[in-house]
């Protein structure tokens, strides 16, 4: 029971990226196409899943005191593992991706999950903590994300939506960096309103 | 609202004053119908359209914004959206398709204005904020929609529609016609790119070239600082956005408003006067050799200091704070013009300056009567 | 006392255990990495090398040539040449080089393909970060690199600097890294004699008219 809300909590109720406005760099950095959204988010959460994996395995071998740099250590292995591994193996992938790949070290969500909830909890409960966040972030992601590509080249997933009309004129800033800040600004005060109205009939 | 605090009243005596809200918008309004009707006279009544269109879309994106959050809505019609709406108007080139107007102006009040919680909260001048937007969103309409002041008298085209000349056609080395064209300062820009080319012509060994084209940015300097020029200049027979150009009435604008008391000359002399100190100063391709009266009247730095310089809500409230307001934003609008990507950094200028606003009234508010320096 | 050391080891211990592991994975991908890259290269190369002999397998062998010193070009002084043949032909038929420009928000990455007479036959963009909707355009053939096809180095300079090419609408910057950084290339190149000189005088002298000239020439040939 505990196994699933932990792995449900983080797609909605304690969303990283919209309730606890967390992991914000790549999130605003890479939501310009829904592909990459998708990618990042992906990536992401393999790290997460391993990094939380670890710190749990050894939650009571790790000395509070240097926790923080261990933790660091850990994640900075994983993700340059992912980087060389996409790098040789999925080399198409990789090129899309690349330049992104080093921003998930400084991710907060990772080591914000690692010091807040998998150093005091079990691996499996770690684990499906870091599914369920890595999922929330993903959707989080390609929330940002579509609207961000639908408005900003007229294209969902690749895919033209508003014709080629509207790509000669398409509303540019929605995929430079202050349309990202604009529209995260109008998703959380959604969220805002949301979780009023639902707080009003309570 | 969650503040407790009471309104606190200040120690008499108090001075009365029937200025209202309403009452000065509108005295706006009124001060900025002269250059709209420079603005149909030189571009046509496409351009009275545009003003209408974006005023309308104002009004109505303020309705519907007030109507959503549960406010009076009897506030649309304080003037202070049309105001808005005409401004960002005056801001767009007169070739502009009309629906660009209306987004901007959505823009503009939603995000500038009401989510800041409306009028006398917004950070900065929604306006320019809405041609900020316009300008990062579509900057191939925002560049390219000029067109030659009258021409629309003697053009065999459909009045309504879109006849903007894009940049490249005008950026042919132009003579003293093609000047009414592209806007002067998009020519005077032209000078600059010339000279760094020659530089690199210079770098690169090729002296005659570098000459030439010295030879050629000289003389589209001179052609700008040319008597008939300041001329056209002035009363607004140049291509430009489509507010900006008379400078005789809006000039006439601001005298009404100053007349009226809703004017503050501080915002606009400091503002001005720094543009054409730094224009003579480094405005030429020297030291000491730069034109202040063409930099004065080309460009947008009169609509702006009449009217987005002096915006009461946005600018400093302490008579320091606004001569450092105009001062700073004079500078920054020289910088962009001089060094800059953009021909004409007025709107960002004050948009910049609106930011650290909160920044100079702390630090410039003068000493209360009998007030002892804390820590002293 | 006691306790810093114990802490600094497991901290050792840690750190020991993630450099093995990227010591490990990094010397088994290595390798596969740098295939990789090179591959995506000669990709690169024959993509933008194939006009100048269509159709054939092409050789590419190196050649080292002194770069111009030129604010465009961020690089070091050496300009990467390559020499082009068709195979059992060990006659070059064009080269292939890449250039460096400093655009608005990165550096652009181009490689182009030249002709034996100083002339552009293909132009592609390697690497570019500009900015999503106007200066990323540039990889898109038809808004600027097609527009190199068939200039010399004295023509190839935008419309602003007293060229021919336009800039793309928005943005001169990117537009203006990719040409000059081109130019400087082709400039280099042309110093260090690769090319036929005969048909590059006279571009220099007069550039309008080499236009005309240049395109007559090639439709000879």
């Amino acid at each position: 029971m505990s196994l699933i809300k932990d792995l449900t909590k983080g797609i909605y109720r304690e969303n990283p990226v919209f309730k606890l406005v967390l992991g914000m760099c790549p999130f605003l950095a890479v939501t310009t196409s829904v592909e990459n959204a998708l990618g990042m988010g992906a990536a992401a959460t393999f790290v997460l899943i391993c990094s939380n994996f670890l710190v749990s395995l050894f939650r009571n071998i790790i000395p509070s005191k240097v926790r923080i740099p261990c933790y660091i250590v850990i994640i900075a292995t994983f993700v340059t593992l992912v980087d060389m591994v996409m790098n040789a193996y999925l080399p198409d992938l990789h090129k899309s991706l690349g330049i992104f790949i080093p921003l998930i070290v400084v991710n907060c969500i990772i080591l914000g999950r690692a010091e807040g909830y998998a150093n005091r909890h079990p691996v499996l409960n770690s684990i499906a903590d870091a599914v369920g966040m890595g999922i929330g972030f993903t959707l989080a992601m390609v929330i940002l994300a579509s609207f961000r590509e639908l408005l900003g080249n007229g294209t969902w997933l690749n895919i033209n939506v508003l014709g080629t009309a509207y790509q000669n004129q398409p509303l540019l800033i929605a995929i430079l960096a202050p349309g990202a800040f604009i529209l995260l600004c109008f998703i959380l005060g959604f969220f805002n309103i949301l979780e009023k109205r639902k707080g009003g009939r309570q | 609202m969650a503040q407790t605090r009471r309104f606190e009243l200040a120690m008499s005596p108090h001075v009365g004053s029937d200025q209202t809200t309403r009452k000065i918008m509108y005295d706006v309004v009124i001060a900025l119908l002269p250059a709209l009707a420079a603005a149909t006279w030189f571009f046509g009544p496409r351009a009275l359209l545009i003003v209408f269109i974006s005023a309308a879309a104002a009004v109505l994106s303020e309705y519907l914004c007030l109507k959503f959050m549960k406010r009076p809505v009897s506030f649309a019609l304080d003037g202070s959206a049309i105001v808005t709406g005409m401004l960002l108007a005056y801001n767009l080139p007169p070739g502009v398709p009309f629906w660009l107007p209306v987004i901007g102006t959505a823009f503009a009040i939603v995000v500038g204005k009401q989510a800041f919680g409306g009028l006398g909260h917004n950070i900065v001048n929604p306006a320019l904020l809405g041609r900020a937007f316009l300008m990062a969103s579509f900057p191939i309409l925002m560049t390219a929609g000029w067109t030659a002041p009258e021409a629309w008298r003697s053009s065999t085209d459909d009045l309504w529609k879109t006849n903007g000349i894009a940049l490249e056609e005008l950026n042919s080395i132009p003579d003293a016609d093609a000047i009414s064209g592209a806007t002067p300062l998009n020519i005077l820009k032209q000078s600059f790119d010339l000279d760094s080319s020659a530089e690199n012509a210079i770098r690169e060994g090729d002296t005659a070239e570098a000459e030439s084209l010295e030879g050629k940015a000289a003389c589209i300097r001179s052609a700008l600082s040319d008597d008939s020029t300041y001329m056209n200049l002035l009363i607004g027979r140049r291509g430009g956005c489509l507010g900006e150009t008379s400078v005789i009435l809006l000039l006439v604008g601001g005298i009404y408003l100053f007349l009226r008391g809703v004017l503050e000359l501080r915002l606009p002399i400091s503002y001005l006067g720094t543009v054409a100190v730094f224009a003579w100063v480094f405005g030429g391709s020297g030291w000491f050799n730069g034109d202040p009266i063409f930099h004065v009247l080309a460009g947008g730095v009169v609509l702006g200091g009449i009217f987005m310089v002096s915006d009461m809500v946005t600018t400093p409230v302490t008579p320091r704070g606004r001569i450092i307001f105009g001062i700073g934003a004079g500078l920054i609008t020289m910088v962009i013009r001089r060094w800059g990507g953009y021909p004409e950094g007025c709107s960002y200028s004050i948009l910049l300056m609106n930011l650290v606003t909160p920044l100079i009234d702390k630090y410039t508010l003068p000493k209360e009567f009998g007030e002892v320096k804390e820590n002293g | 006392m006691a306790e810093i050391i114990k802490v600094g080891l497991i901290l050792m211990l840690v750190a020991l255990v993630a450099a093995v592991a990227l010591g490990l994975v990094n010397s088994r991908t290595a390798s596969i990495i740098a295939v990789q890259k090179e591959l995506e290269k000669q990709n690169a190369m024959n993509e933008v090398a194939g006009s100048l002999s269509p159709g054939d397998s092409l050789a590419f062998d190196s050649l080292s040539v002194a770069g111009l010193e030129n604010p465009y070009m961020i690089c070091d002084n050496t300009l990467n040449v390559m020499r082009v043949s068709v195979p059992p032909d060990t006659s070059s038929v064009g080269y292939v080089f890449i250039a460096y420009g400093k655009g608005y928000s990165s550096t652009v990455q181009t490689m182009a393909a030249v002709e034996l007479d100083g002339s552009i036959s293909s132009t592609i963009i390697l690497y570019q970060q500009e900015t999503p909707g106007l200066g990323a355009n540039v990889e898109n053939p038809s808004k600027l690199i097609e527009k190199f096809n068939r200039l010399t180095a004295s023509e190839c300079l935008l419309t602003k600097d007293g060229g021919g090419i336009d800039a793309m609408t928005g943005c001169t910057i990117t537009s203006r890294a990719v040409t000059n950084s081109v130019r400087t290339g082709l400039e280099a190149m042309n110093e260090a004699g690769l090319f036929n000189s005969g048909d590059n005088e006279p571009a220099e002298e007069n550039p309008a008219d080499a236009t005309v000239e240049s395109s007559e020439e090639g439709g000879t040939e």
